[in-house]
């Protein structure tokens, strides 16, 4: 057998040569990386068996933490991380800021351009921002998989636009991942459904998540996931839950204190509030109550709102609710008992929540990753959720693509020129359902130019737009009398142009080394700060399980562990970190005896005494 | 396009086609030419026409009188073109008469009786136009086409009031 195996471009090598291509939910809160392994699903995990990174980041001395260690940075600076980055992908600054006024203080421009955001004295962009968390799963997978992962597929909200589906891309490319496919996040749901359950049927997929709230109604017919229609709001989640109830709170109890503090109150709350009656937090000397009741009536319009999407759906799809098989749940805002009471009243059918509804959709993105790197029967058939047309006279926006057409799909649209001799031609495409150009998103301004002069009407200009099965859109126009080709390279209007892109790839290679060396350092002192509180706090608890030379010994460690992470020297931070690891194992059993005699001997402080 | 609707479907040419049948051929053609399905980056690009004229296909040959006008244009009538036949005198008189009587109907048993008469009004030209294309009959086929469109436009016009 050859050892180098030449491969056409594009094409499989051996399954078991290849490097296998992962699954990534890129989530508004939070993010998950999974692979198929042995036939089935599973989620990657970090070092701290963790797989579900929340996606947050925090900017700190040039350079950036993802994750868990976005929260810890953040906390040690008494600061909060950047979270919900997906709310502005595809939008212009001032859209974004219209969006979501948390972000809004982040934010310097207010224009019609890519949004560019201060953190700590640096500047970024929602696209590399998405950019370092995707940097951020490969890494976890990387370390989990023991190899570098270079293919992905990423989900997306089925609603989101031709310009956040580009912004996503663009992040994927800036963090090194060949996108083998971007898939709607409820296709995606379906797919680990359908593939566990083995279901036929028709199906309506209710997704709500962080921060976007989608609705798929779905037949799967033999291996044939085919969306019939999509629905959605980008700008509707949990999170919005949460600054509700905050909100409530704030005026409830008078809290004059930062919004993140009653907003996290809020979250933990409501979390508990899925099994209680009642949930209550401290706050100072304040017990800060919510009622089940209370939390009902804070959802009831943005519920109601998402019902109203869905009757919207079912009647694009021309199904009536009595016809679906069931009703699949995704996303954590759906664990809420008023979503499941509301949902399961509204459609009446079987509702389908047993698989995780965190990680259900990066399940998804892993199974088709592994599809489409090593085949796969069933097959995808998505829609575009929004409608594509053209400026017309006037300002009026002429529909090429209709919503819920199923892509990939072409069309094109003739033109002529107006007047005698002209030679170049405006084309504006814009997306929406609505009939004005201003109602609706500009994608995309280009100049047809080269037009061979012929008196007006005479020359015929044909436009062409195919939406692939990404739901990404590219555009060419032809004269058709005299065969002048042309094909458009579309700038998105709130993206990074190729050229762009090429700039910040080149410098990430450059600061390639420097950045891992950053990364590296970073992850040693969060790993060493992690050890150095953990036994302190043991440390408070258990002092009476040391004698004075052990615990003087370890406090010696432990300052010696803490110079070093202050010097930011990495290799010391190691050195000193393994010794403190070394001088608490013995403490660390004996921890351990005591809480296994705790638990047979019932809790009997005496029993303990005794042992030591 | 060099392929018609039909033969991308692998479907012979016909006026009347089964639901199930259609979509089957639908599913299939798409397992085969998705760009899913491509091998290499090359025929990636090719399967991304193909699979959109496939979807274009079976969108157009999914409804009766979408897909009469499609067989209509392979004959070289395109109803929906510029050079498109004017609608016979008789039709545009019956479609005043329709909307005259839709306009005196004032309770919910007028109003169903009126949809009723428009269905069977469809299924009557459907007919028309099936027999019409047995017999290669253009002529009939277009009349047909045009009585189709007309009362389907006002039935979609009632059902949003």
């Amino acid at each position: 057998m050859a050892l180098l195996q030449i491969h056409e471009p594009g094409e499989s090598p051996d399954p078991h040569d290849r490097v296998p291509a992962i699954g990534i939910d890129l989530g508004t809160t939070h993010s998950v990386v999974s692979i198929l392994k042995d036939g089935g699903p599973v989620s990657l995990e970090d070092a701290q068996s963790r797989s579900i990174v929340p996606s947050a980041l925090y900017a700190h001395e040039g350079m950036i933490a993802v994750g868990h260690q976005a929260f810890e940075l953040a906390a040690s600076q008494n600061d909060h991380p950047l979270q919900s980055v997906k709310r502005m992908m595809g939008k212009s600054a001032s859209e974004a800021k219209a969006a979501f006024p948390a972000l809004a203080t982040y934010i310097l421009s207010d224009d019609n351009h890519l949004p560019e955001l201060m953190l700590n004295g640096e500047k970024y962009n929602p696209i590399n921002l998405s950019s370092h968390i995707l940097k951020h799963l490969k890494m976890i997978a990387d370390k989990a998989l023991d190899t570098y992962v270079n293919q992905a597929v990423i989900t997306v909200p089925a609603y989101f636009d031709d310009a956040a589906r580009h912004a996503t891309q663009q992040a994927a490319t800036l963090a090194g991942l060949e996108v083998l496919r971007l898939i709607n996040e409820p296709t995606a749901a379906a797919l680990a459904y359908g593939l566990e359950n083995e279901s036929e049927g028709l199906y309506a997929i209710y997704d709500l998540g962080g921060g976007t709230f989608d609705i798929s109604i779905l037949n799967l017919d033999n291996g044939v996931f085919q969306v019939l229609a999509t629905a959605g709001d980008t700008q509707l989640g949990g999170d919005d839950v949460d600054s509700a109830i905050a909100e409530y709170l704030a005026a409830k109890y008078e809290l004059h204190i930062d919004n993140a503090v009653v907003t996290a109150y809020a979250k933990s709350l409501k979390e508990k509030l899925s099994d209680s009656e009642e949930a209550s937090v401290l706050h100072n000397d304040t017990q800060i109550i919510l009622t089940y009741e209370e939390l009902h009536s804070l959802t009831k319009t943005l519920i109601s709102r998402t019902l109203s999407i869905c009757d919207a759906a079912l009647h694009d799809a021309d199904v009536s609710p009595a016809t679906l098989d069931g009703v699949i749940m995704v996303g954590g805002s759906t664990r809420l008992r008023s979503v499941q009471n509301a949902v399961s009243a509204h459609f009446d059918t079987k509702i389908f929540n047993n698989l995780d509804p965190d990680r259900v959709v990066s399940y998804g993105a892993a199974i088709q990753a592994h599809a489409l790197t090593q085949g796969a029967e069933h097959l995808l058939l998505d829609v575009t959720p929004l409608s594509l047309g053209l400026e017309t006279m006037g300002g009026i926006v002429e529909k090429i693509i209709h919503r819920n057409t199923p892509i990939p799909a072409s069309a094109s649209q003739q033109f002529t020129t107006f007047k005698d001799g002209q030679t170049a031609m405006q084309i504006h495409v814009l997306q929406g359902e609505r009939e004005m150009v201003e109602q609706c998103r500009s994608l995309a301004q280009f100049e047809l130019t080269n037009i061979p002069p012929l008196p007006a009407g005479i020359a015929r200009i044909e436009v062409k737009f195919i939406i692939d099965a990404d739901g990404l859109l590219t555009v060419s126009a032809e004269e058709m009398r005299t065969n002048v080709k042309q094909t458009v390279t579309v700038k998105p209007s709130y993206g990074l142009d190729i050229n762009e892109i090429e700039m910040m790839i080149r410098s990430s290679m450059e600061h390639g080394r420097e950045d891992i060396m950053q990364r590296l350092l970073a992850e040693a002192q969060t790993d060493a700060l992690r050890t150095i509180e953990e036994t302190r706090s043991a440390l408070n608890n258990d002092m009476h399980l040391l004698g004075e030379v052990e615990k003087e010994h370890i406090n010696t460690c432990i300052e010696a562990l803490e110079t070093a992470t202050h010097d930011k020297n990495r290799d010391a931070i190691d050195e000193h970190h393994e010794a403190l690891k070394v001088a608490i194992t013995p403490f660390a059993e004996r921890r351990m005896n005591q809480a296994v005699k705790k638990a047979l001997a019932g809790n009997h402080v005496t029993d303990i005494k005794e042992a030591n | 396009m060099n392929h018609t609707y039909f033969a991308l479907l692998n479907l012979e040419e016909a006026i009347t086609l089964n639901d199930v049948d259609l979509k089957k051929a639908y599913f299939k053609a798409q397992q085969q030419c998705h760009p899913d399905r491509a091998r290499t980056n090359v025929q990636k690009l090719e399967f991304l026409q193909l699979s959109a004229d496939v979807n274009q296909a079976y969108h157009t040959l999914k409804d009766f009188a979408s897909r009469l006008n499609y067989i209509l244009k392979l004959r070289g009538t395109d109803i929906d073109g510029e050079d498109a036949p004017n609608a016979p005198p008789s039709l545009l008189m019956e479609s005043m008469e329709w909307r005259e009587q839709w306009a005196a109907c004032h309770d919910d048993n007028a109003k169903t009786a009126f949809q009723n008469m428009l269905d069977n009004k469809i299924e009557q030209y459907k007919n028309a136009a099936i027999s019409a294309y047995k017999q290669n009959d253009l002529t009939a086929m277009v009349e047909a086409a045009l009585y189709l469109r007309y009362l389907t436009r006002m039935k979609e016009e009632i059902s949003q009031r």
